[in-house]
């Protein structure tokens, strides 16, 4: 109750335009702000520029917010701010990846067994190529559907839904790559 | 153990879970850095800005009070003539005397004149050369007449590089041993002399004059430069007075330079100017940029003179062609080109420049100048549109501050007119070529700007 008091008043005085209260503000989301950039970004380097161009938005536009909570609004810019960045990379992205996938199934139980930690999750979504990044994210992590994504990203329905299922394919090939380092290592 | 495949969902699920609850990532003070870098640059641009406004303001002041001041002093001398001749004109003596006087004064005039049109080869030079300005003007001189105690002259000289000597104040031909306290007005050139004794002196003769009585005594002035100015022959029939000038055609590098201050040989001023920029054809611009600073000239000789400054300017430019913005590669890895880049840069540019003066006119001269310039990207600001429009997001900016810095990197062309508005002011103005040698910038342009620079400049040279 005393944080949430605490965060309407330094919104407040953001809202304001009151010098100082930025770096609270920053301070504030910091975390939550990089957790989500890290998601859309290959880098620490790259999440942190994600995050201070949004950062920049909300400081500028902080006093058109309204109704919504700051979180997601937050959240949205952030989201905004990474696929615009992913823009950038889609051609790179393309050329990069195009004939770089095949299927590849893993079990329940081997997904149990090798015992993912966030940080593991955070590496192996990093390692993904940008567009299959987005749309697992947008789609998986943070709700959005096709069309959404489809817009979002001016791509077809159809490219959204194949970029899903690679990045899905992508990513069981990690784990069971993890899964193979891991038992090399365990029988020496 | 089973081997179930793990289905799409349970995947989904399996991240979804774990991303959702993320660990808490310590905060980064070299992030924060950054940050507030981007939030104080706009503060520390309008700083800057307000840096300048205030200069040009203060500079603005300065040349307004200079301005004034030299109106002043010119209002003093005509005062200061006046005074002397009334004082002079107040003092009266007995008509007997007064016509001695007059007839003495007469008759010595016209004897000075046939010794020196017989004798004096610089007045023979005189009147083959010069220019000849008769004015005619009817002058009321019986209250002179009735008023005069002494003779009233005024020499005029004008610093001659020939003769150095004749900055010092010396008696005319026709002034008399016993007037040496008349009153000496001195005038720097001769366009003073013109407009001075046409507004000053209206009431009085003037005749070219050597210095004939004392050649032997003193040394001769010039009689290009010497111009003695005499109260009107008194007994000049129908109260009808000649006014007669005589010089050379005028040509101001006679004008020494060697007497003047170190002072003398600056100006300072204040500059604006539309400025047009372009990475591409010279036809190709897009906006107007606007410059604004301030303008030195060093004289080093009477024509040729070294300008420099420094000028708050705005280059404003676009480019659709990538092959004249070369992103670093450090910029982004990823290869992806934007359709259109404009780019908007606040540099201080520190030109400095060599001017020569083709043409001196009496208030209006013409130059060409060329130089150096010194670009400082205080910021650029570039804005990268792509071709896929994006409805959230459709484009993309880049800011830097201070990255850059190019020294004697652009070379400037340059003409001009300038004009004298005052006795110390003038305006000039002077339409620019500046093109980089290399790239220059983050975007590395070769960057190419024209515009016209308008000057208002203070001269501190008095003579």
């Amino acid at each position: 109750m005393k944080k949430s008091k605490k965060l309407s008043t330094i919104i407040k005085n953001c809202q304001e335009n009151n010098q100082g209260n930025e770096r609270e503000l920053y301070e504030y989301f910091f975390s939550y702000g990089m957790s989500v950039s890290l998601r859309y970004t290959a880098s620490y380097e790259e999440a942190a520029e994600v995050l201070n161009d949004s950062f920049m938005k909300v400081f500028q536009k902080i006093g058109s917010l309204k109704k919504e909570t700051f979180k997601s609004w937050f959240r949205r810019i952030i989201i905004n701010t990474a696929t615009d960045l992913y823009r950038k990379q889609k051609k790179y992205d393309f050329l990069q990846h195009e004939d770089d996938w095949s299927k590849t199934d893993i079990s329940a139980e081997e997904l149990i067994t090798a015992q993912l930690s966030y940080q593991d999750l955070m590496n192996l979504v990093q390692q993904l190529t940008p567009a299959y990044r987005a749309v697992f994210n947008l789609y998986v992590i943070d709700g959005y559907k096709h069309e959404e994504i489809a817009d979002l990203l001016k791509i077809s329905v159809g490219s959204s839904k194949s970029n899903l299922s690679r990045a899905r394919d992508m990513l069981k090939k990690m784990i069971k790559k993890t899964l193979n380092y891991e038992y090399t290592k365990a029988i020496g | 153990m089973s081997t179930r495949k793990l289905s799409d969902k349970e995947l989904d699920q399996y991240f979804k879970n774990i991303l959702k609850k993320p660990e808490a990532v310590p905060f980064d003070e070299a992030v924060w850095r950054s940050m507030n870098q981007k939030l104080t640059r706009p503060s520390a641009r309008k700083g800057f800005l307000n840096w300048v406004i205030g200069s040009s303001i203060v500079l603005i002041g300065l040349l307004i009070y200079l301005f004034i001041t030299s109106f002043i002093n010119d209002s003093d001398h005509i005062q200061s003539a006046f005074g002397q001749t009334s004082e002079a004109l107040a003092d009266t003596t007995s008509s007997e005397e007064q016509f001695q006087n007059h007839t003495n004064l007469y008759n010595r005039w016209n004897r000075e004149k046939e010794i020196s049109k017989s004798t004096n080869s610089d007045h023979n030079y005189l009147k083959d050369t010069s220019k000849k300005i008769e004015i005619e003007q009817k002058l009321s001189f019986k209250k002179a007449v009735d008023a005069r105690r002494k003779k009233i002259n005024e020499e005029i000289i004008i610093s001659d590089t020939h003769n150095q000597d004749t900055n010092t104040i010396k008696s005319s031909a026709l002034t008399s041993k016993s007037t040496k306290e008349n009153s000496f007005t001195f005038f720097q050139n001769k366009q003073s002399i013109e407009e001075k004794a046409q507004d000053i002196f209206k009431s009085v003769l003037f005749n070219v004059a050597d210095d004939l009585d004392h050649s032997e005594s003193t040394p001769v002035i010039n009689p290009r430069i010497c111009f003695t100015l005499q109260e009107a022959d008194l007994d000049f029939p129908n109260d009808l007075a000649l006014v007669s000038i005589s010089t050379p055609p005028f040509d101001s590098s006679e004008l020494t330079t060697k007497s003047r201050r170190f002072i003398d040989r600056f100006s300072v001023g204040i500059s604006l100017a539309p400025d047009l920029s372009t990475v591409e054809e010279l036809n190709e611009f897009d906006r107007v940029g606007l410059d604004g600073g301030i303008h030195l000239e060093y004289f080093i000789k009477d024509r040729l003179s070294i300008t420099g400054g420094a000028l708050y300017t705005q280059k404003i430019y676009r480019t659709s062609d990538l092959s004249e913005y070369q992103l670093p590669d450090t910029f982004w890895s990823n290869g992806i080109e934007p359709e259109r880049i404009n780019a908007n840069c606040d540099v201080i540019d520190i030109p400095i420049n060599l001017r020569y003066q083709l043409i001196q006119g009496l208030r209006t001269s013409a130059f060409i100048s060329a130089g150096l310039s010194s670009y400082i990207m205080v910021t650029e600001l570039y804005e990268y549109n792509y071709s896929e429009p994006n409805d959230l997001i459709n484009q993309w900016y880049s800011e830097f501050t201070n990255k850059n810095q190019h020294y004697f990197g652009v070379y400037n062309f340059s003409f001009g007119v300038s004009h004298r508005i005052a006795k110390n002011i003038s305006i000039e103005v002077e339409p620019y070529l500046k093109n980089s040698f290399g790239r220059v910038g983050w975007g590395q342009v070769q960057l190419k700007s024209t515009g016209a620079l308008f000057h208002f400049k203070y001269s501190f040279r008095t003579q």
